[in-house]
């Protein structure tokens, strides 16, 4: 560890936790996987998919999984309407014809746009000095705007992608095209080409009501001052996944991807996952398979258990400019029990990096989380969240880092929405870049010391999408 | 005189032979109706409903032999019109070309046939020989398709766009009535057909 003086410290960490509001607060209006180029193809509501967009209900869940396709024959369910791009029949002719499928009449896209305004009750907090001691910051008011495309080339093959635009520039959020029911029956065997987050759990990655993902990212190279890319769980890389869904109940997956590098190197991360569900709806929604409640599309019993095993290696370029090799052996599980409209969802993380920290040095690197949501009205949700950090390097102090997060989402219409969300933080030090990188804001006086509990920000965000 | 007396016998005469006629009447009426048959109709209902219009009810086997016609599928914008069409084993479908550029018919199906390319007011024929199903299509606008059901006998029509169908002049007896769709099925119904009687029969199609 290098040995700081408090001023010094706090004045390294300030910067980097500047980017990381725009960063952390976005998650009041995350981006979503359901998208109204959806709802235009089947002419059917967000509420089909989604309780408070980008939460998924069961059906949604089943719709992302199935490779964003409705149970039965997909296109029995398409309302728009689409040019041939071939007939059935031309099959036949097989290969002296190009294999048939469809482009709808109308560019399947839909836009977004999301931001959030954010409150400092208390100027001395980490979260409002890394707003300048501002009380209040509407900067980032429309911070985001989405590009989403989704649709079909025919009942088999899907594609989704997502574009984002922010002061910082445009990325490539997620381009993938799915290979659906390739092998050994209907969901049990597809294959997904392209930019993705790797599939770690039975659910989609934004199932949180007052988070950006449910498994949040540690980016831990970065925690310990990387300057380059840093490689975490929840990030998107190009790759190949496959994965399915078995009688309903059982899924997994199997992927490999390039991860994160400073430079060109071998595609050697690899991920699994395996997940089982009890109750409820059947993971892919088939068999005419229905809510008990019709007025609730949301709610039904069921437990559902995940764990995954996810292996990288990251080529990165860490706080003193060495470029290191650092192997990442990641496990972790995640569970979610559901009750009627309360939904409860915990899981943890473990990585075990090899040379995360200047000199080669590794670490340890726990991640846990729990959110606690009620459906109060289809257009309401309490929810809580507690997540933990813990960092242990080989060398140095462990540190840890908790925050409790307390809000609601609120549905104006099925496709505006508000977040309130108040952050309280404690902190027990502080690896050398900040817990910016781990959605953190808390700024201890000197590595080692602790922050107490402090409200860092009340944000009110604002999503809508068309 | 005698005028007189046929004028008295007359309105017996009358009255005998106006019954005559009339149960003779009767009696070229109700044969009429006999051989020209009855008539069945109903509708379908199609989930999805999208796949309605593709949708033929037709009766099963039929003896008899039925004399070929010639009836014409246009393709105007590029689509055929219409875009189901109903004919009989034997009949000669004529396909013209109304557009202003070139086109191709051809099916995989059945038979098989490729009339290759005809250009714009040309016009070609195929005569089908076997009963089935002909998925119609154009290799040079891989979009177009027309569907041309092959009959065993003349009784089938194609359903309108509400699902209802008529199917007429159908010589008394007993008959499996059947539906054809281009995606979805249903179990074949009996019926009974009465000369100069309409009978009733429908369909829900589904997956």
């Amino acid at each position: 560890m290098v040995p700081w003086s408090s001023r010094r410290f706090v004045h390294r960490l300030l910067p980097l936790c500047v980017p990381s509001l725009a960063l952390i607060f976005a998650l009041t209006a995350q981006p979503a996987r359901g998208i109204p180029a959806f709802a235009r193809k089947y002419g059917t509501s967000c509420l089909t998919c989604h309780t408070i967009y980008p939460k998924l209900n069961a059906f949604g869940e089943a719709f992302r999984r199935n490779g964003y396709r409705f149970p039965g024959v997909d296109s029995d369910a398409v309302k728009h309407e689409t040019i041939a791009l071939g007939q059935d029949a031309a099959k036949k002719q097989f290969p002296n014809s190009v294999w048939p499928g469809v482009l709808p009449v109308s560019v399947p896209i839909a836009l977004g746009f999301n931001g959030q305004a954010v409150f400092h009750p208390k100027s001395s907090a980490g979260g409002a000095q890394a707003d300048n001691g501002a009380k209040a910051n509407l900067n980032d008011l429309i911070g985001e705007a989405h590009v989403w495309a989704g649709g079909s080339f025919d009942d088999q093959i899907t594609f989704f992608g997502e574009l984002t635009t922010d002061d910082t520039g445009t990325s490539i959020e997620h381009a993938t095209v799915h290979f659906n029911d390739l092998l050994f029956g209907k969901h049990a065997f597809n294959v997904v080409v392209g930019k993705n987050v790797a599939t770690l759990s039975s659910f989609g990655s934004h199932s949180s009501y007052v988070a950006d993902m449910a498994m949040f990212p540690l980016s831990t190279t970065a925690l310990y001052g990387a300057t380059s890319d840093s490689w975490n769980v929840s990030d998107a890389y190009n790759g190949v996944e496959a994965n399915g869904t078995i009688a309903g109940r059982f899924d997994y997956s199997l992927g490999a991807n390039v991860g994160a590098n400073v430079d060109v190197q071998n595609p050697n991360n690899v991920y699994a996952h395996i997940g089982y569900k009890i109750g409820g709806m059947p993971l892919d929604a088939e068999a005419s398979s229905a809510p008990p409640d019709p007025m609730k599309p949301w709610a039904e019993k069921a437990l559902t258990m995940d764990a995954f095993y996810y292996h990288a290696e990251s080529h990165f370029t860490a706080a003193d400019t060495t470029d290191l090799n650092d192997n990442v052996r990641t496990y972790g599980g995640a569970l979610r029990a559901q009750w009627g409209s309360w939904e409860f969802n915990t899981g943890a993380y473990k990585e075990q990096h090899d040379a995360a920290a200047p000199g080669a040095v590794g670490v340890d690197a726990l991640a846990q989380f729990n959110e606690l949501s009620w459906v109060a009205y289809p257009w309401l949700v309490p929810a809580v969240r507690y997540e933990y950090i813990r960092l242990r390097p080989d060398v140095g102090t462990p540190v840890t880092n908790s925050r409790l997060i307390l809000g609601a989402a609120i549905l104006a219409r099925a496709n505006l929405k508000f977040t309130v969300t108040g952050w309280i933080e404690s902190a027990s030090g502080a690896p050398p870049g900040g817990w910016g990188p781990a959605g953190g804001f808390a700024i201890p006086p000197t590595p080692t010391a602790s922050v107490g509990r402090e409200v860092e920000a009340v944000t009110v965000g604002m999503a809508y999408a068309f | 005189m005698r005028n007189a007396a046929v004028w008295r016998q007359a309105p017996a005469i009358v009255a005998v032979r106006a019954a005559v006629l009339a149960v003779l009447t009767l009696l070229v009426c109700s044969g009429l109706a006999l051989a020209a048959g009855g008539t069945v109709t109903g509708k379908v209902d199609a989930t999805p409903a999208k796949f309605l219009e593709e949708t033929v009810v037709y009766l099963k086997e039929v003896p008899g032999t039925y004399a070929p016609k010639t009836i014409g599928l246009d393709q105007k914008a590029k689509t055929f019109l219409p875009h189901v069409l109903a004919v009989t084993a034997g009949d000669t479908v004529t396909f013209l070309n109304h557009d202003t550029i070139a086109h191709n018919v051809y099916s995989p199906d059945n038979e098989t046939y490729n009339l290759g390319n005809f250009k714009p007011e040309e016009a070609r024929t195929y005569t089908y020989k076997t009963a089935g199903v002909y998925t119609q299509l154009c290799s040079l606008h891989p979009e177009m398709l027309a569907f041309v059901f092959v009959g065993q006998n003349p009784y089938s029509a194609v359903v309108d766009k509400e699902g209802h169908f008529t199917i007429k002049d159908v010589p008394a007896g007993s008959y499996t009535v059947a539906v054809w769709n281009s995606h979805l099925k249903t179990a074949d119904k009996k019926v009974a057909v009465v000369g100069g009687q309409t009978a009733e029969v429908s369909f829900s199609l589904h997956r």
